[in-house]
């Protein structure tokens, strides 16, 4: 049984001055006349979140909003690897049979991102409603669990760590929660680990079209794209899907293939690394309104996470090597899948093709929300995971919970 | 028109402190150790650690900068219509031969105007019938590099640098004039060739050629012809590179040409991050070729003492791609300005030759096994023989430019 502590956020002075001290000798770029976003980052607003993380960034507020949630680490070891500490939170429900839910984040996301859903999920009064023990790692690599510090560490050995912690929180089996890595890993750890995962909610969706192999769904398939009979929506999210094709791939291309390079850029310069996740903060979600407190929260999980922020960006070198690449997998078996449509996805794609994936039990498309579903809607997500585990979901029941 | 005005580079002495307490403040990541090929990801870190070192105590930027002076550099007011006036630095020497050949010379990205400085002392020399032609040499900064003036507009593609450049020798009164170029600056010379050749544009000498391939339905003579003769293996491994190249190599284009801004906050910031990200690609652009610390610094000084800042270069990368047909489509037709091309075997895009029959006349050709990206930088010797070949005595561009044959006498 992997030890496990409590843990406790705390901001270290020096790194903070340190930032600040950056951030005053920041050599900002200029910008083309009368650019948009189009370009990337506008200069102006670089300008405002770098100066506002200067000066205005509560980090005291930081710390305790972090502290605020229940933080454990555990150390877990991965086959072929040094022993890693992983950092989680663990809200358990009052009820000891509740569902234990795996949420996990990707990138340049967090565990944060669990924080607006706790109190939607660990609401016990709703009847019907389904009960959760919730499970929110820091991915390795990410926010405060360890750095890896040998080749190799994919998503296979994600899985493995994220099943391993599991594992020695008591929980046989248990459900998955993610979008982005977090719905990779979902997918590897599917089909590693199907005795244990027993359910997937994906909220971005990996979906392909049907092939001629599967008739059935290739013959309509072939209709309602010739006769293009798909819904606005859905028309909409093809096109959101080849721009995004076409336009949003830079970063991919660079984390995929040289992220050592990167990784001087993004951890010598705070504006600079700013100015990445900013970026997707803005492209990838549904207009949502972020704070400048919040645009400085999100980064700073990243230039004060326990590996560093270059660290962060090799789980892309290393997702199209290995057992279980990124593309891996088609149709996997044993594991229910409950998937959620978000109209501003970096790709949304018909929902007739989600069979392609495996055994879909629950599906919703939402009207609002995009990459970071469950910071831009929790609710959403929220309702979804009650409806899809709930009395007469399509979930209800597969997750074992007799154990905890 | 006004003559230019005598240029030396002179870094104001607050930019050098200001880079040095930012030296001094790097943060460096880790690095996950891999054996057997420490460049794979990206540049190592005992590579960026001793090259910040000597950066912040040894490198005599002063000293760079003193060598650059030693070449006749000007800046000159040109005009590109709808967009304004613009600032172009360049080189320019003329031979003592009257009749010098008037050549441009284009550099690219991650390179500069420095790279012709090897070639430059060779081709102004000449003259005499057994030395071959003698050239009158102009090496601009492209805009948004080095120190020419910044774009500062959208759409300043490479139509407006070919305008640009073209302006240029003719202010200094070359209507007729032949241009040496690789990377982006060949772009530029393919579209210079299009629009101002054969009238003004004469000839060009392209060290990177990116042809279409020829098909069937596009090119059915060529295409038969190349079906009865099978690549060499020289060609198969020029287009295995390729591959590589368009499937792991090319991640910095596929930023610079759809999030130019976004990446520009990096290398203004961050000195450090601004030498990975050259100096991965003089490492893997060249072959084999021995970087010393002060070449590596001095190129990328180039960039981080820019005039318009090291941010503005990825610039055309995004207005290439934006254009419609973008750039890279635009010029794989064929254009009827007298073509030299040479390949290196360990560039990075090495397609089979009969594809660049695609691309115009091809007066001059030649391969070398060593050699790669940045040719005049890594194999001087051989694009000083290619130009004299391709423009002396019995080339195949000799005499191009009417009146000035590059020899003493006529």
């Amino acid at each position: 049984m992997a030890a496990i502590q409590k843990f406790q956020f705390q901001n270290s002075p020096g790194g903070v001055a340190k930032l600040r001290e950056k951030l005053s000798q920041t050599l900002f770029p200029d910008e083309l006349e009368d650019a948009t976003w189009d370009y990337g980052v506008p200069l102006q607003d670089v300008k405002r979140v770098a100066a506002y993380w200067r000066d205005d960034f509560d980090w005291k507020k930081f710390e305790d909003r972090i502290n605020k949630l229940p933080n454990y680490k555990a150390s877990v070891t991965v086959d072929g690897f040094d022993p890693l500490e992983i950092h989680f939170v663990h809200k358990r429900s009052s009820k000891n049979n509740a569902i234990p839910l795996l949420f996990l984040h990707g990138w340049p996301g967090s565990f944060l991102e669990v924080e607006k859903l706790l109190p939607l999920l660990i609401n016990e009064k709703q009847s019907g409603g389904a009960s959760f023990h919730i499970v929110a790692p820091s991915l390795p690599n990410h926010g405060f669990s360890s750095g890896v510090k040998s080749r190799g560490f994919g998503l296979s050995q994600y899985s493995e760590a994220m099943h391993k912690l599991m594992l020695s929180l008591g929980y046989d089996q248990f459900a998955c929660a993610g979008g982005d890595w977090g719905m990779c890993i979902g997918r590897v750890m599917s089909q590693r680990f199907p005795t244990s995962l027993k359910v997937c909610y994906y909220s971005l969706v990996p979906s392909t079209p049907p092939s001629p192999a599967t008739p059935w769904t290739f013959v309509p398939f072939l209709i309602k794209h010739l006769l293009k009979m798909y819904t606005a929506a859905e028309s909409e999210g093809l096109a959101r899907s080849q721009e995004f094709q076409k336009t949003g791939m830079g970063y991919y291309q660079l984390q995929t293939t040289r992220p050592q390079t990167i990784g001087y850029l993004l951890a010598d310069s705070p504006v600079g690394l700013l100015a990445w996740i900013y970026e997707k903060l803005r492209d990838w979600t549904d207009n949502y309104p972020w704070t400048d407190e919040e645009i400085c929260t999100w980064v700073s999980m990243y230039w004060f996470s326990t590996a560093g922020p270059a660290a962060s960006v090799r789980l892309y070198y290393e997702s199209l090597r290995g057992e279980f690449p990124t593309k891996s997998g088609g149709y996997v078996p044993h594991v229910k899948l409950g998937l959620a449509y978000f109209p501003k996805e970096i790709f949304r794609l018909p929902k007739a093709w989600g069979s392609s994936l495996g055994e879909v039990v629950f599906e919703h498309e939402h009207e609002r929300g995009g990459h970071f579903a469950s910071w831009e809607v929790p609710e959403g997500v929220a309702g979804d995971l009650q409806v899809m585990f709930g009395k007469g979901g399509g979930a209800y029941g597969a997750v074992k919970v007799d154990k905890n | 028109m006004s003559p230019p005005t005598p240029f030396k580079i002179s870094i104001p002495e607050s930019k050098l402190q200001r880079l040095h307490q930012k030296l001094a403040l790097t943060d460096f990541p880790d690095e996950v150790i891999n054996t057997s090929n420490s460049w794979s990801r990206g540049v190592p870190l005992s590579e960026i650690k001793r090259l910040t070192h000597y950066w912040q105590n040894s490198f005599n930027w002063r000293s760079a900068e003193a060598h650059l002076n030693t070449f006749p550099q000007f800046t000159t007011p040109i005009e590109v219509e709808g967009f304004g006036v613009y600032d172009v630095h360049f080189i320019h020497q003329k031979s003592e031969v009257e009749n010098a050949i008037p050549l441009m010379f284009l550099h690219g990205w991650p390179g500069s105007f420095i790279e012709v400085t090897k070639i430059l002392p060779e081709l102004v020399k000449g003259g005499k019938e057994e030395e071959g032609p003698a050239f009158d040499v102009v090496a601009p900064s492209l805009i948004d590099f080095g120190f020419s003036g910044a774009s500062k507009k959208e759409g300043f593609n490479v139509d407006q640098h070919a305008e640009a450049c073209h302006k240029l020798m003719l202010s200094l009164g070359y209507s007729e004039y032949v241009i040496q170029a690789g990377d982006l600056g060949h772009l530029i010379a393919r579209f210079i060739a299009l629009k101002y050749g054969p009238t003004h544009c004469k000839a060009t000498h392209l060290n990177s050629a990116l042809p279409a391939e020829p098909t069937a339905t596009s090119h059915p003579e060529l295409y038969a012809e190349m079906q009865k003769t099978p690549l060499t293996e020289a060609e198969i491994a020029g287009l295995i590179r390729t591959k590589a190249f368009s499937e792991e190599g090319n991640g910095y284009l596929r930023q610079q040409s759809t999030k130019p801004q976004t990446l520009g906050y990096s290398l203004a910031d961050s000195p450090v991050g601004l030498l990975a990200w050259l100096y991965e690609k003089l490492h893997d652009w060249s072959d084999d070729y021995v970087w010393s610390d002060d070449e590596i610094l001095t190129w990328v000084s180039i960039y981080y003492f820019s005039t318009a800042g090291p941010s503005a270069s990825s610039n055309l990368y995004y207005e290439n791609e934006h254009r419609s047909p973008s750039a890279f489509a635009a010029m794989q037709v064929y254009i009827d300005v007298p073509l030299g091309i040479v390949s290196f075997e360990k560039d990075v895009i090495v397609l089979p030759k009969a594809w660049n029959r695609t691309l115009g006349p091809i007066v001059f050709e030649s391969t070398y096994e060593r050699g790669g990206h940045f040719a005049a930088w890594e194999r001087p010797d051989a694009m000083v023989g290619d130009l004299r070949g391709m423009f002396g005595r019995g080339g195949g561009a000799e005499g191009v430019v009417g009146r000035r044959g590059g020899y003493e006498g006529l």
